[in-house]
This record gives structure tokens, C-alpha cells and sequence, in this order.
């Protein structure tokens, strides 16, 4: 998809959105829902022009294919996943699953990173959240 | 006796760790190419949580002001500005290190950070304190005229998109009434979900926004390595020459009166700032075929002006609340969170703090220099350190700094929800900085409204405007918003940037 159509989708996503929210809002008690209807106003107002400056400068630049790096969304995915499952692996359970999967999306087949890498990164992590900031990663959701 | 208080109260053994801590963890945030002082700033604002307010803002300038200085090693020595701020460094840094020069233009680009940002220091010591009288004379209108004014400064931190600018700060501050009503405690757009009661916490927003979404993108490369053969560590050399200051002397003067101007206008940061220096330093150059071939001036302006916006920039922040950069907008964030609030009070009650902090700035910028000294021969394997540990890390500290915040796993899903915005909206080009903006300037322009509403007896626009300071503020808004948009009409390159 060209980078213009996808801000075109946008800014009429956003501004269904908004109006959609504008009419929940009508409904709140007293002045409580006059600030948000303003801003609603306003990202609808600005959706528009986004819109009317997408159109315009569609007829006199030249396009290019948006895209959006596979690796990235699955790392996005992993890290998701991985506090879903942190409240039941425990923070360092979850974690350990979450760097080794990372590793091998990143295509490093290196038993040595697999092995010192996570070492160092949760020997680091324990230390300075454990003993410097005090926050206990073996209790509450951390404990699973 | 009010001078000693303030020296006793910052050498302290955790202001000084503080200091250390922050100086360190900057450098080789700032010399790591991709990684920024918003990230640094926003991945440690949760560290700062247990710590004391003096000490906590201590660690989180001096990681701004040393992020931005290790930002010059890459420019020089790879031609990759660590820092949008050092790109100008690059020009004649980067000449100078493939002519063998490397040891020269990293002693100068030291000279000239650390000698901008003291001067930063001391004018954020001298004009902050007399421009926070004004806040005194701030009633419920010139507090929204003012919120509405920072949320034009959108216009500047969008960097050429003013619409898509003017959208992410809007949602911002249509994001920030997410939550109970603070007046009648009525749920608003939280949809049944209890979580969403007390509103969007900004902290997690903020790591989210420029740590998780950062460790997204540099997942898009993980394999990427720094080729370095242009030096060897053995041949350091370490203390700047006396005829190395002298020749840059001058042009380091001049560079950071440009800086601090820069940095007290909101919203212009340390990008801008190094490339008006370098422009006006090659204008008054009687040599100006130098600039790009390796000069050194060029070097100077640069990296003088945008370590001179450092402290420039928390002038407006710390008398009226206003950021005068991104990294500002974070930092206000957290004096919020250690209960101080931006205005005459933190030169008054506060002063302790505030005076300490501004200090410790100052001698952050000396020690800075010492240690990026001592660590330049070392670059190489710090910028060796590849894509596939540094993005894997930054998530794992993202997430546990969120749980960190308030011990609840609600807090790791907003930041992890927030990173993925985030890192949506740079591949669109929506700036996240104006979002941030937004959520903190929310809640006080939405106050400042209702309670005009309350106090006026006819129109609310006229109760607003019906002030000298409300009408000043008015007229800057107009004149912020004109000049953007002026900007945006004039500078079409942005746009072509954008779909190209």
C-alpha cells in the first residue's frame, strides 16, 4: 500500500473514531464532557485536512510502498506474550523464553550469545532492579 | 548560608552516585547510533521512583546533557550522529578523523560540550529565578491560555509534519481525559474496563513511546554491525591543547549565547540549535572554505550550541511548565512525579532542590568531559555492541521499569500498547513527542477551562483574554502557529521526505 492511501485510511479511521466518541461524550453529566468533545472536534477537523493535504500532494509526488519490517511485529507479538505469561512463569521464566525466541527470530544461531548473553542480561537486570531500586522480582506477578 | 545549605545538600553520597550513574549511562546511550536521550531520559524515569527528588532529577539531566555530548563520538569517528543534534558535527568531524585527526576533533567537540553546557548552567541559575515571578501572577485563565500555548509548540516538535503534529497532540489531550472526571467522578471513555478508572499513567506511555518502539525499530536490523578501522585505542591522546581552546574560544562564546537562545524558545531543541551555530559561525568565518573540510570551529559551534541547550531548555520548564525540547517534555514529566511543580515554588520552598539540581548540572557537564575522555579509546567496543542485544535489553528494562512504576502488570501492558503506537506512528511520520505533550498539558488546560467556566460571569473568552498575561500568551500562540505553518508551506522537502 502507498504511504499516501495509508494516510488517507488513517485520518478516516481517526476521524470515524472520533465522531463516534463525540456522540458517547454527548451524554456525560454537567461540563465533564466538554474538553473531550473539543479535542474530538478538533482530530476530526484535522483528519480532514490531513485528508485534503494527502489528495493534493497525491497528483504531484510520486508514491512509495509503506511497509512494515515482519521482525519487528514479532518481536512486538513476543513481548506481549511474554507479560501475558509473566504472571504465570514468573518474570524470569517468561523472560528466558522471550530472549531465546527473540535470538532465533534474529537469525543467530551463536550457542556462546544464547548461553553468556542471557547470563549477563538477567544477572544485570536482577542486580540493579533487586538490590539498587528495591523492586522484588520474585514476588507478585514476577512470582507467577 | 543559603549557598552552603544547597552544597550540602548535593554532595551527598547518592547525588553524587546520581551524578556518576547518569553521566556514564548517557555516554554510552549518546554514542550508541540510533539510541537517543529520550530514550536514556524515558527508560530511567522509573529508576528515579524510590530515589530522592534531588537526586532523581540529578540522574535524569545529567543523562540529557551527556547523551547529547556522546552523540558527537559516532558523528565523528563513524560519521553516524549518535544524537539528531550531532548531525552537524558530522560534516567536519568525520573529515578529520579519515585524515588521522580523530584525537583532535574529539578534544575539541569535549572542550566545546562541556564549555556549553556550563554556560547553559549558569543561565539557567541566573534567568530562571526572576522569570519565575511571573508565574506568580497565574490564576485559573493565563494556567489554560499557557497549556494551549505549550500544545502550539507542537508545531516545532513535529519536525516539518505541523498537521500529523497537531493530530498526535490532540490525542494526547483527548487521551489524558481517559478516566474518573476529577470534578464529578464520572467514568469517561474507559468502556467497563476498572483498570482504565484512574486514566492513562503517562510514565509507562512515555517508555513506551520512545524506548519499546525504539527496540522495535532497531529489531528491523538486528544483524547490523559498526565497521570501525579508522583508529587504534593506543594512540590516544587525552587532554585538550592550549592552541586547540584558543582557536575555538571565540567561536564557543558566541555559540552558546546561540544555544541558550534556542533552547529557551519551546520546543526548539539541540538539532536546531547546532545548526543555526554551525550556519552563523561559517557566516562570520573569514575562512569559510574551512567548514566541511575539517574545521574545527565548525566542530565547536555545533557541539557547543547543542549542549547549551541542555539547561536553556528547563528555563521555560521550570518557571512556567512549558518543555523547551522533547527530552523537556519527559523531564516534566518527572518533577510531576516527585511531587514539584513547575513556577515561583521551586525557587522558593523548593529552592533546596531546585538550586542543587541546577549545581549539579553544572559540575555533571565538568565530569562529563572527564569521563568521555577517558572512554573515547574504548568507543569501539561500545559501538560495536549489536542490534540484536541492545533491542532484546531495551524491552526487557522497558517492561520491568513499567512494573516498577506501581507494581501492577496494567502498567507493562499500556507500555508495550504505547510501544507498538509508538513505533507505528514513526513509520507514518506522526511525531510520538507532541502525543507525550499532550497527556501532560491535558489535565491543566482542561482545569484551567472549567474553572474559568466557573469563574466567569458572561463569556468564557472573555474572562480568558480579559488579562495582560492571558493576552501575550494569546498573541505568541497566533504568532507560534503562523510561523509554523509558515515553515510547513515553505519547507515542501519535509513532505517529500515523508513518502520517500
Amino acid at each position: 500500500m502507498s504511504r499516501i492511501s495509508l494516510n488517507i485510511i488513517i485520518s478516516l479511521l481517526l476521524g470515524t473514531v472520533s465522531l463516534s466518541l463525540i456522540f458517547i461524550s454527548k451524554d456525560y453529566p454537567g461540563t465533564s464532557g466538554n474538553f473531550p468533545i473539543t479535542m474530538l472536534i478538533f482530530i476530526v477537523l484535522l483528519s480532514i485536512a490531513q485528508i485534503a493535504i494527502s489528495i493534493y500532494r497525491f497528483k504531484t509526488l510520486n508514491q512509495k510502498q509503506f511497509e512494515i519490517n515482519h521482525i519487528s511485529l514479532i518481536i512486538f507479538c513476543l513481548s506481549f506474550l511474554t507479560v501475558y505469561l509473566m504472571q504465570f512463569l514468573n518474570f524470569f521464566g517468561a523472560f528466558l523464553i522471550f530472549f531465546l525466541s527473540v535470538i532465533y527470530f534474529y537469525k543467530i544461531r551463536n550457542l556462546k550469545y544464547y548461553l553468556f548473553g542471557t547470563l549477563i542480561l538477567f544477572l544485570a537486570i536482577f542486580v540493579i532492579f533487586q538490590f539498587g531500586l528495591n523492586v522484588s522480582l520474585l514476588n507478585r506477578e514476577f512470582l507467577g | 548560608m543559603q549557598s552552603l545549605e544547597v552544597l550540602s545538600n548535593l554532595f551527598t553520597y547518592s547525588n553524587i552516585l546520581s551524578v556518576v550513574f547518569g553521566v556514564v549511562i548517557g555516554l554510552l546511550i549518546g554514542m550508541l547510533p540510533g539510541l537517543t536521550a529520550n530514550l536514556g531520559v524515558a527508560l530511567l524515569l522509573p529508576v528515579t521512583y524510590g530515589l530522592e527528588p534531588t537526586s532523581a532529577l540529578l540522574l535524569l539531566v545529567s543523562v540529557y546533557t551527556s547523551a547529547i555530548y556522546g552523540g558527537s563520538f559516532p558523528a565523528i569517528l563513524i560519521n553516524a550522529p549518535g544524537t539528531s543534534a550531532s548531525a552537524a558535527t558530522a560534516l567536519d568531524g568525520y573529515v578529520l578523523t579519515k585524515q588521522g585527526k580523530f584525537n583532535t576533533a574529539i578534544r575539541v567537540s569535549t572542550f566545546a560540550s562541556v564549555f556549553g553546557g556550563m554556560i547553559s548552567g549558569f543561565a539557567l541559575l541566573f534567568i530562571a529565578p526572576p522569570l519565575s515571578l511571573i508565574s506568580l501572577k497565574f490564576g485559573p485563565a493565563q494556567y489554560f491560555m499557557l497549556a494551549v500555548f505549550g500544545l502550539t509548540i507542537i508545531g516545532t516538535l513535529s519536525s516539518g509534519n505541523f498537521v500529523k503534529g497537531l493530530i498526535a497532540g490532540t490525542v494526547g489531550l483527548f487521551l489524558s481525559t481517559i478516566g474518573s472526571d476529577l470534578d464529578s467522578g464520572y467514568p469517561r471513555f474507559t468502556f467497563g474496563f476498572s483498570g482504565l478508572l484512574s486514566g492513562i499513567n503517562f510514565v509507562p506511555a512515555v517508555i513506551g513511546l520512545f524506548s519499546m518502539s525504539q527496540a522495535l525499530i532497531l529489531s528491523e536490523d538486528p544483524l547490523k554491525t559498526i565497521q570501525l578501522n579508522k583508529f587504534k585505542a593506543d594512540t590516544w591522546k587525552f587532554l585538550p591543547k592550549f592552541f586547540e581552546i584558543q582557536k575555538v574560544f571565540l567561536n564557543c562564546c558566541v555559540s552558546s549565547i546561540v544555544g541558550v537562545l534556542v533552547g529557551i524558545l519551546p520546543g526548539a531543541g539541540g538539532d536546531i540549535a547546532s545548526w543555526v551555530s554551525y550556519n552563523e559561525a561559517k557566516r562570520f568565518s573569514k575562512n569559510k572554505s574551512e567548514f566541511g573540510q575539517g574545521s574545527l570551529k565548525g566542530i565547536a559551534a555545533s557541539e557547543c550550541a547543542n549542549n547549551a541547550v541542555t539547561g536553556s531548555a528547563l528555563i521555560p520548564l521550570l518557571t512556567l511548565g512549558i518543555p523547551g525540547s522533547t527530552t523537556a517534555a519527559i523531564l516534566l514529566g518527572a518533577l510531576l512525579i516527585h511531587g514539584l511543580l513547575p513556577g515561583r515554588e521551586l525557587f522558593t520552598t523548593n529552592g533546596n532542590i531546585t538550586y542543587s539540581v541546577i549545581w549539579g548540572f553544572i559540575f555533571a557537564n565538568i565530569f562529563m568531559g572527564f569521563v568521555g575522555l577517558s572512554v573515547a579509546k574504548y568507543f569501539g567496543k561500545i559501538a560495536k555492541i549489536p542490534n540484536y542485544f541492545l533491542a532484546p535489553a531495551i524491552i526487557i528494562l522497558s517492561v520491568v521499569g513499567s512494573y516498577a512504576i506501581g507494581n501492577n502488570v496494567q502498567d507493562v501492558y499500556t507500555m508495550v500498547i504505547f510501544g507498538l503506537l509508538g513505533y507505528l506512528m514513526r513509520k507514518l511520520n506522526y511525531p510520538p513527542a507532541p502525543l507525550i505533550l499532550g497527556l501532560i498539558l491535558g489535565p491543566i488546560a482542561e482545569t484551567g477551562f472549567r474553572q474559568s467556566q466557573i469563574l466567569a460571569k458572561d463569556s468564557v473568552v472573555v474572562y480568558i483574554l480579559n488579562n495582560s498575561i492571558s493576552l501575550v500568551l494569546f498573541v505568541l500562540t497566533i504568532v507560534s502557529i503562523l510561523s509554523a505553518v509558515y515553515f510547513e508551506l515553505t519547507k515542501k522537502t519535509n513532505y517529500e521526505k515523508d513518502i520517500s
